[in-house]
């Protein structure tokens, strides 16, 4: 088996693995292998670069309600005051996600006890500290991660999302 | 198939002009129904209602469950015999009866796993495999088949019939169903005769709930409609909210938070209706306990979290609690049913001190249960519980017994062939089952017995499945088949070198003293 098709072997195992298709199944190097990759996708959609908020307005834990790439497309910001999977800012802790769930899309609702986001419709439960990975549920998709960067004031910029977003074709509307 | 992340940002839709079907899932039974479109690759339809197959309008946000939502996981591009691509969506049908748009996490990746030359459904076994010098290693089709085929026809004529065992899937559905399985019971059946069959995730060729066939029922006697319209639903070693998903959410959980209601009043006027409580045996909280607490309210949810192996001892002390207080179905039993003195004598007379000892269960949750099973709505209508079980109850060493226990309860409360009750399985796989007559004996052989007592079969065909994860006494089983099949495996390395004629005596010689795969 070439390293390629390895790599998509265990990604096909840890999907197999079903229900259980939480994290935990692929070892540290290999997720951040593939973690690499997918964020090098290249897309060939005009996303907007859009000022979101200003990391002294961010409380921990606590979610900011914001829209990215457009009004209709709720997301949510989070500061969780620890590292985690694709974290940016100092703290490497700052995630935002599309608040429509990828099964049929529901709207969202986070839970900082849990970190994650919880559907109301059918019950999906996305992990905001692990990308977005879906816990448990119906759909077929992590939930879709706003891309992210600071600058030297603190100011957080989305420049794109990865993953396509419940309800639409194209991320960004034709 | 993805790793449920597959970064893509958009999707290409079907053009107004795309070849489309209908089909169903080929996962489960449930049986939800889907959209195929395929259209060349390199076209794409346009955003514009007009513009695509799905007279959606893509310039603008879909609302939630719109139904003409296309995610990564439902589209994949294939290549024909030929070379030509084209793209193909699997969409979930939003004009089925069964899943109105909605689809588990295994009917939305039908895309996904689609084979395709540069994704990872590429991994594909496509040779077959021999031992030599201790490896298995890939061989040509032409080898393995004249290899296999003169091993069988040698055992057939020094043995007979019944040296040839086999477990075969009967799966249908995906890539195969009926065709696969009238192959297999063909070869099997017609042409070898064996009776030393067995189905994929059992020891015999027998029903998985054979006690539910011999009290005379139907395999799947309800239909969705009765878990809408339930008083009461009983759930019993099953996860359906994991498991036969759909049938769960668009059909159970409806009635659970009172969608239902007005389905309910209109179709059965003249007896009270709420929505319905639901019961869930099930030694572990599972995702069902928690959604059906979310949706009914914890005072709708009775979780009967038994020790493992109870069951038995809990459904028969329901039936005798029904029995004593008088809410069993008298009219039913005379008419319906047959053999009650025994059943009295028998399930009737389970120790119910014993049972909550046994089962780890509450007096008062044993008896909020028979309440919920069997108490009388009013004087006129009984209470309507439609009972559904699943592996919990199936997969013992208990089967029979297990299954008989729970029927015997739906026939004591007149729980079947009415509006809003049942008593069956939820159901397994899709099975486009179609064969010749097994030539065995009723009730089959258990071949899996067989083989631990090291008796009877030289050959054991495996085929998609198994063995020894779908088996009731499996370590047993598993140490049997490995001592078996090493005396084969060595044989064949003593020969590692020789002609074909060489390794087939060698086999041959290994099959007097064990069995071969
Ligand atoms: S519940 Fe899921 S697996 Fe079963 S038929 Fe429906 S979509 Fe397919
Ligand atoms: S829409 Fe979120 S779980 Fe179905």
């Amino acid at each position: 088996m070439s390293d390629l098709s390895r790599r998509h072997f265990l990604k096909l195992g840890a999907c197999l693995a079903g229900g259980a298709c939480a994290g935990t199944v692929l070892p540290m190097a290999e997720a951040s292998q593939e973690a690499k990759e997918a964020s090098t996708l290249t897309t060939t959609l005009p996303y907007p670069r859009l000022k979101l908020v200003n990391i002294s307005e961010l409380e921990i834990r606590h979610e900011m309600r914001l829209t990215y790439p457009d009004v209709d497309s709720p997301i949510s910001l989070i500061k969780f005051g620890t590292r985690i999977l694709h974290g940016i800012g100092p703290e490497g802790d700052i995630v935002a996600f599309s608040r429509y769930c990828t099964h049929m899309g529901g709207h969202l609702q986070f839970k900082a006890d849990t970190g994650a986001f919880h559907c109301p419709l059918h019950f999906a439960m996305f992990d905001a500290q692990k990308s977005g990975l879906m816990v448990i549920g119906q759909a077929t998709d992590n939930l879709p991660q706003v891309e992210l960067e600071m600058d030297d004031r603190g100011d957080i910029y989305a420049f794109g999302v990865k993953g396509l977003i419940y309800g639409r074709q194209a991320n960004v509307l034709a | 198939m993805s790793m449920i992340s597959h970064g893509e940002d958009r999707v290409p839709i079907p053009p107004a002009d795309a070849q489309h079907y209908s089909t169903v899932c080929s996962y489960c039974i449930v049986g939800c129904g889907y959209k195929v479109y395929k259209w060349p690759l390199g076209k794409e339809g346009g955003p514009k209602p007009h513009q695509n197959a799905l007279n959606a309008d893509f310039s603008k946000q879909q609302p939630q469950r719109s139904g003409n939502w296309i995610s990564s996981a439902m589209h994949n591009v294939i290549t024909e015999r030929n070379g030509t691509r084209f793209n193909i969506v699997v969409l979930p049908d939003r004009n089925c009866a069964v899943n109105k748009g909605n689809h588990s996490v295994r009917g939305g990746t039908h895309g996904d796993v689609l084979y395709a030359p540069d994704r990872p459904t590429a991994d594909r076994l496509t040779s077959p495999f021999l031992y030599r010098g201790g490896h298995q290693l890939p061989t040509t089709w032409e080898e393995a088949l004249t290899f296999g085929a003169r091993i069988i026809k040698a055992c057939l004529d020094t043995w007979g019939p019944d040296s040839i065992a086999m477990k075969c899937f009967d799966h249908g559905g995906g890539g195969g169903g009926f065709e696969n399985n009238w192959a297999v019971g063909k070869f099997f059946f017609t042409g070898i005769g064996t009776q030393m069959a067995s189905i994929h995730n059992r020891p015999a060729y027998n029903s998985e709930v054979f006690a539910a066939g011999d009290a005379g029922l139907a395999s799947l006697p309800a239909s969705y409609m009765d878990a809408q319209l339930a008083d009461t639903i009983v759930l019993i070693g099953a996860n359906s909210y994991e498991t036969q998903s759909i049938y769960f959410l668009e059909h159970m959980v409806p009635n659970l938070s009172g969608e239902t209601l007005a389905f309910k009043n209109a179709t059965l006027p003249g007896e009270s209706h709420a929505p319905a409580k639901i019961i869930i045996i099930d030694p572990r909280r599972t995702a069902t306990v928690a959604v059906a607490e979310a949706v009914a309210g914890k005072a709708n949810v009775l979780h009967l979290q038994i020790n493992n192996g109870t069951d038995i001892a809990l459904l028969n002390s329901l039936s005798r609690l029904i029995h004593e207080r008088g809410w069993h179905d008298q009219e039913f039993i005379e008419t319906r049913t047959d053999n009650f003195e025994e059943f009295k004598a028998k399930n009737l007379l389970q120790d119910l001190d014993h049972t909550l000892r046994l089962t780890g269960v509450l007096g008062e949750q044993l008896l909020m249960a028979a309440e919920w099973i069997a108490k009388p709505k009013s004087d006129t209508h009984r209470r309507r519980t439609l009972i559904l079980y699943e592996k919990g109850l199936i997969w013992g060493l208990k089967n029979y017994e297990n299954i008989a226990s729970v029927v015997d309860l739906a026939l004591l409360t007149g729980n079947l062939g009415k509006p809003g009750t049942g008593c069956s399985r939820l159901g397994g796989h899709q099975e486009g089952y179609s064969r010749p007559r097994y030539p065995g004996t009723r009730p089959p052989i258990n071949v899996d017995d067989v083989a631990i007592k090291g008796e009877g079969s030289k050959i054991f065909w495996v085929a998609g499945c198994n063995p020894v994860g779908g088996t009731l006494n499996a370590q047993p089983f598993r140490l049997s088949l490995e001592r078996r099949t090493s005396i084969v495996n060595q044989a064949l390395n003593s020969v590692s070198g020789g002609s074909e004629e060489d390794r087939i005596q060698a086999v041959l010689t290994a099959l007097e003293k064990g069995v071969f795969f």
